[in-house]
């Protein structure tokens, strides 16, 4: 963390505020997100010059010009694979990845099977609204069986992703679930997973008050359940216990959390790219021109 | 005393012709001969019919001859196959396995053939059947001349990986195939190579130049999913990239590949893709970001018979217009088609200055036939130390740059369209960038005089551009009335064509295009004013190279263009373009 706890001038949540005030919905889950956010990146003294907030399409998509860090605002469902070329490149850049349900799920699922299990040092947010926004209300990949939008309006006959079981499943080394109307509990995961090194995934159930008329702040407060206290972090089976069955509600809480070596430590050996001399790769190529030349 | 020759080893996958056909390039390399390759395999691991032709030449070669002057042939249906390959004087070396006479329609006048038992004595002599095409590479080497101890060389440097034990087993099947020679005296035409000293030239094949480029250019990241024909870049990059810092990354699938090197340029590295049609059609929308965004990226798309899976191993040209109009929008970009070992070396290591420069993606277009196929070059011809690094507009200090709201203009206008370039973690300062159209500081607008003025300034770089691009390559004949334009691969038969016209009398000038986009209009022009025919070598069915210049040039002068065109997935042979011409000009 060291390196991203630099000589700041700020400290304060406001300071963190982007270029833009935000554009949602007045009453949008996503306004919590971003200030807990804001808040962690005071508490930890985060430097916005040495992080990059990578982005997708969609309302998410947006808080790239929300926040003050670099911020790149990718195509959709490209956040993972930008935030690894990021990463990779300057491994001392700290990426915050910010995506949607289908962002991150539907078009982007490949690329969180793969990002997690790689286990790239990226934090990514979900920003779970269970529905598509932006494009007016069709059924996404975390929508429930037999939710009527306008491209389901037979109710959808597909099941729900889960991105807690699938991100435990696909290795990522720190898995949990927040939600937005809960914004204490949301701030502490969102730090944890920020000092956490490693691919961190928050599926953070943020109601869109627009076109989801059945997950609301109530419902989800009637159907949430906190994981207890004593819970094994590092038991990635009482994970996946927790995460497919807990009193029959939606648990919230850290499931998993367990340290291993990155990707990028493993392909780049801590050495960093960026520092590298452009010129010093002209002495091997002498020397791979004779081997062909032999 | 011959100074051109031309081998073709023909038999099933897994008949080892593909081993012979790199013994004997390094063979003919070692005596001093310039060598190209010709692989024609199959999209198969095992037992569907393939081939290896070699071409040693006194004279620096780029493609294959005519005419095959021995066929080593492990099966009978290869004799069929390549048969049209044959001419009065080629020699037929073939497997004589099951004693059988060859049938009539595999015999042509003139041609030598000479049954073999090279299984048999692989077989009981050498304990392994699979070494025959071993002994093959004995019986070539006796024919030619070339002395043991180099062989024996050969033989050490291709097998040592293997052991002790394999070089030695290998060793003797070369002897045993010579002893065959020695033995059957006279039923074997004379057909001593000429020997030269061996200045060392470089052997490798096109995806090694590019890969060596790469390097040398300051690259630093690759990501790629393997696809034929550029699998190679990944897997010499992959041992490579490391040693300096690096990263060649294979991805989870194509548009992963493209994204991450998007995210690797934005971080400040010098980036790179490797692909071949079908994977640069899942990367267009990557392209298009790119163009938007105005990140540097290098897409090295070697081109592959299509539509869809087509011909994957096969060579074609099939893909020049898709490859300019890829991606929705408009957004300039720069696509260089190198043609030789050198110019695959340093038109990358240039391409990755031209994308820091302005800030655009640029595309080395090559073919499987560049990609995968050997060739040799005088070793002073690549230098890395003449590799310049150029990085264009990039702002190391924040405080350099205004800025709104606190965020820098990455976008600033400028009046050659190319703005500051910033990376994240610099010294003061944040920036934004989108593939949305968006104001200076790189946040999304909709604004009407912002979206015009953006426009302008990212299409304003094609003129400044336009100066800087590697010019066509003009090999110009005296009062040549009959012109060739192309671009790419067909250049070594053209070349060839154009010498064995004028020792007939016939001059034809060249124009060699190197920049297919953005497309030199007026070189193009200039060279098609001054001919009365001119001849459009490509290969694909449409003819993409031929409405490229057909576009640039004034009506009046269509009625002189014609067009030779292959898509069978073969090189063309210099014969396929002169007998095109001679028939043109009767």
């Amino acid at each position: 963390m060291s390196e991203i706890l630099s000589e700041v001038k700020v400290r304060t949540p406001k300071d963190y505020e982007g270029y833009k005030k935000p554009t949602w919905c007045p009453g949008c889950g996503d306004f919590s997100i971003l200030s807990s956010l804001k808040k962690v990146a005071a508490e930890i003294g985060l430097d916005p010059v040495k992080t990059v907030v990578v982005s997708g399409i969609g309302c998410s998509g947006k808080s790239y010009a929300f926040f003050y860090a670099n911020g790149v605002h990718t195509l959709h469902g490209r956040v993972l694979p930008v935030a690894t070329g990021i990463k990779l490149g300057n491994p001392e850049l700290f990426v915050i990845g910010l995506s949607g349900d289908g962002d991150a799920l539907a078009i982007g699922g490949n690329h969180f099977i793969h990002t997690a299990r790689r286990n790239v040092n990226i934090k990514l947010i979900i920003m779970n609204n269970q529905i598509y926004g932006l494009t007016k209300g069709q059924f996404s990949p975390t929508s429930n069986h037999g939710f009527v939008t306008v491209s389901s309006p037979y109710g959808s006959v597909e099941f729900p992703v889960d991105p807690v079981i699938l991100a435990l499943a696909s290795g990522a080394s720190f898995v949990a679930r927040a939600f937005s109307g809960e914004p204490n509990s949301l701030t502490e995961i969102i730090k944890e997973a920020f000092l956490h090194k490693g691919f961190s995934v928050i599926d953070v159930l943020s109601p869109c008050v627009t076109y989801n008329k059945v997950n609301t702040y109530d419902w989800f407060r009637e159907n949430i359940e906190f994981l207890p206290n004593g819970h094994d972090k590092e038991n990635l089976t009482e994970a996946f216990t927790y995460a497919t069955s807990f009193k029959g509600k939606i648990p919230i809480g850290i499931f998993y959390k367990k340290e291993r070596p990155t990707y990028e430590e493993l392909i780049l050996d801590s050495s960093n790219p960026c520092r590298e001399d452009l010129y010093c790769g002209r002495e091997r190529v002498y020397e791979l021109i004779e081997t062909f030349s032999k | 005393m011959k100074e051109d020759v031309q081998v073709r080893i023909a038999g099933i996958a897994g008949d080892g012709s593909f081993i012979t056909g790199e013994v004997l390039a390094s063979l003919l390399k070692k005596i001093g001969y310039y060598v190209v390759t010709v692989k024609d395999f199959p999209s198969n691991i095992r037992g569907l019919p393939s081939n290896y032709t070699v071409r040693g030449s006194s004279k620096p070669v780029y493609g294959r001859n005519n005419y095959d002057d021995f066929l080593i042939a492990f099966d009978i249906p290869s004799i069929k196959t390549h048969l049209r390959d044959l001419k009065e004087g080629s020699v037929c070396i073939y497997d004589s396995r099951d004693g059988k006479e060859l049938s009539d329609d595999l015999k042509k006048e003139g041609v030598f053939y000479v049954p073999l038992p090279l299984r048999e004595i692989a077989r009981k002599e050498l304990g392994l059947e699979l070494i025959k095409n071993m002994v093959a590479s004995g019986v070539l080497s006796e024919i030619f001349g070339v002395d043991e101890e180099i062989t024996d060389r050969v033989i050490l440097e291709n097998f040592k990986r293997k052991g002790e034990k394999v070089v030695e087993l290998n060793k003797k099947a070369v002897l045993k195939g010579r002893e065959l020679v020695r033995e059957n005296h006279g039923r074997f035409p004379e057909f001593k190579l000429r020997k030269y000293n061996d200045p060392g030239r470089v052997l490798a094949m096109g995806n090694d130049f590019v890969s060596m480029g790469a390097i040398a250019g300051g690259c630093r990241f690759l990501a790629a999913y393997p696809i034929t024909p550029s699998s190679e870049i990944l897997e010499f990059l992959s041992k490579e990239m490391k040693k300096f810092g690096g990263a060649a990354i294979q991805a989870e699938d194509e548009i992963s590949s493209i994204n991450m090197a998007i995210g690797a340029s934005i971080a400040g590295l010098r980036a790179m893709v490797a692909s071949s049609g079908p994977g640069v059609a899942l990367k267009t929308e990557g392209l298009s970001y790119a163009g938007m965004t105005e990140t540097p990226l290098v897409i090295y798309y070697a081109m592959r018979v299509g539509p869809s899976t087509g011909l994957p191993t096969k060579t074609s040209q099939e893909d020049l217009l898709y490859i300019i109009f890829a991606g929705h929008g408009e957004f300039p970009r720069l696509i260089l088609m190198p043609a030789t070992p050198d110019e695959l070396f340093y038109l990358t290591a240039e391409a990755f200055n031209f994308a820091e420069e302005f800030q655009i993606p640029v595309i080395i277009l090559t073919d499987q036939f560049l990609a995968q196929n050997k060739f040799t070059i005088d070793k002073e011809k690549i230098d890395p130390k003449k590799v310049e690094i150029r990085r264009g507009k990039l702002v190391l200090n924040g405080n350099d740059i205004p800025r709104n709201n606190g965020f820098l203009l990455r976008y600033k206008i400028e009046e050659d369209g190319i703005s500051p370039r910033i990376i994240p973690g610099i010294k003061e300062g944040v920036f934004g960038t989108t593939g949305y159209e968006h104001d200076e500081a790189g946040y999304g607008t909709e604004d009407e005089d912002n979206r015009v003025s953006m426009v302008k300034k990212r299409m304003s770089k094609i003129k400044h551009l336009i100066k800087r691009v590697p010019p066509p390559v003009l090999y110009e004949k005296k009062n040549a009335k009959i012109g060739i334009i192309s671009a790419g691969s067909t250049f070594g038969p053209i070349m060839e064509t154009m010498e064995r016209l004028e020792k007939d009398g016939i001059s034809v000038s060249f124009l060699r295009i190197v920049t297919l986009w953005p497309f030199p209009e007026d070189e193009v022009r200039k060279f098609v004013e001054d001919k009365e025919k001119i001849f459009i070598v490509e290969q694909n069915y449409k003819g993409q190279l031929r409405f490229l210049v057909e576009n640039a040039i004034i009506d009046i002068h269509k009625n002189k263009i014609r067009g030779i065109t292959k898509f069978s997935g073969r090189p063309f042979k210099p014969l396929d373009i002169e007998e095109k011409i001679r028939e043109e000009l009767k």
